[in-house]
């Protein structure tokens, strides 16, 4: 084996670490989130969620009724359900997070305003869809089903891998300071 | 630009490349529709341990399913689960060619990844529609034996049948999160070279290793 295989080799460790502990914390993830989204305490999680679009939707300007987990005006009615909520937005961040093999602390620092940032962009998301709902219907199915998804989880990814250039940076300078 | 900001790059890359592949260009779906039955027949066969199971088209003006799986039982029973190919099957293949394509790597590595994620996403897919048809499966199953011996639900079998119900078609079968996790994995597994990786995160020899490629 040559001096470039060995670094190869050497370097694909973290990389295999990465996908096993991704893997592994979806997975307990979805263990728990499947049953917990069906029962009827998570329908109270939900309302807060129907809560916040509302109280955007008011600062707004429109005039809309939430009752539980649906968020209702003369013109749309919308639901809030598991899936709604961006958890899995949010498992996909804290997973690829806390799967990075760089200091708890620096993971913590930044899955904390991440999870803020997911819940933001799920509101805005909410928000959206309730705008279209009432005044382009014919684009909801597609703005919901399919532009959304890919924007969310694009989100999601891009602010990983700005985290992730930024603590490699961070590593360089350190190691200029080293040497 | 993406040389200097690769992140911002793929960030373009990708909202362009999504939105042509989103965009209902006339046939495509419909193309991609026909594949998709040909595709979910042959393995809701094979996996239904020889119930016929039919999986015909819907006319989609009627709501957003565009093609339906009927399984049919020997004492006569059947049981028809509407599905939405786009968003089963297309949504998340779209998501993985975008994915692999919008990655700032040379082509040649692209294409290769193209390839392996192509088929790795179909395998997902195929174990989407296995999950439903196991489910619609054993709903005549269970309508079955409840015309047999019929019984009240118990809470536990209720509670049981919803978490069944949210795993198998909720998640699995149907919901976006998933797909988008499994996306996101197949890229990862694909695109990603543990020179790269190491680089990109590794708080260990954060020097001694060269990028390979831009």
């Amino acid at each position: 084996m040559n001096g470039g295989e060995a670094v190869k080799d050497r370097a694909k460790g973290p990389l295999i670490r990465f996908v096993i502990v991704f893997i592994l914390l979806i997975g307990v993830f979805y263990a728990f989130y499947v049953p917990i989204s069906q029962t009827p305490a998570y329908q109270s999680f939900l309302a807060m969620f129907a809560q916040a679009t509302g109280a955007i939707l008011s600062i707004m300007g429109q005039d809309v009724t939430v009752i539980g987990v649906d968020v209702e005006s003369s013109l749309f009615h919308m639901q809030i359900v598991p899936g709604c909520d961006g958890m899995e937005a949010m498992a996909l961040f804290v997973s690829a997070v806390l799967a990075s093999p760089v200091s708890l602390r620096l993971r913590i620092w930044f899955m904390l305003p991440g999870i803020l940032g997911v819940l933001l962009v799920d509101l805005v998301r909410l928000v959206s869809l309730f705008y279209i709902g009432t005044n382009w219907p014919a684009a909801l199915h597609v703005m919901h089903w399919d532009i959304w998804p890919g924007l969310l989880i694009v989100i999601v990814l891009s602010s990983w891998l700005v985290w992730a250039r930024w603590v490699w940076h961070r590593q360089q300078r350190v190691a200029d300071v080293q040497t | 630009m993406s040389k200097r900001r690769p992140v911002l790059g793929f960030l373009i890359r990708f909202l362009l490349l999504y939105t042509v592949l989103m965009i209902p260009w006339p046939g495509v779906r419909e193309s991609y529709r026909s594949a998709f039955m040909a595709g979910a027949r042959t393995f809701a066969t094979l996996i239904t341990s020889g119930d016929p199971v039919e999986v015909i088209p819907i006319d989609k003006a009627k709501g957003p399913e565009d093609t339906a799986l009927v399984i049919q039982e020997d004492h006569g029973g059947s049981v028809r689960i509407g599905i939405n190919s786009g968003e089963v099957a297309y949504f998340p293949t779209a998501l993985a060619i975008t994915l692999i394509l919008s990655t700032p790597a040379p082509w040649r590595r692209r294409i290769r990844g193209l390839l392996v994620g192509l088929l790795l996403i179909n395998g997902f897919i195929v174990i989407r529609l296995a999950v439903m048809v196991w489910y619609t499966h054993s709903l005549l199953v269970t309508q079955v034996a409840a015309i047999v011996t019929p019984s009240p639900p118990t809470f536990l079998s209720k509670a049981l049948q919803n978490a069944t119900f949210a795993a198998g078609i909720q998640f699995v079968g149907v919901g976006h999160g998933l797909a988008c996790i499994i996306a996101v994995l197949i890229w990862t597994l694909v695109m990603l070279r543990g020179l790269d990786f190491s680089l990109l995160l590794s708080e260990t020899d954060a020097k001694s290793h060269q990028p390979e490629e831009s």
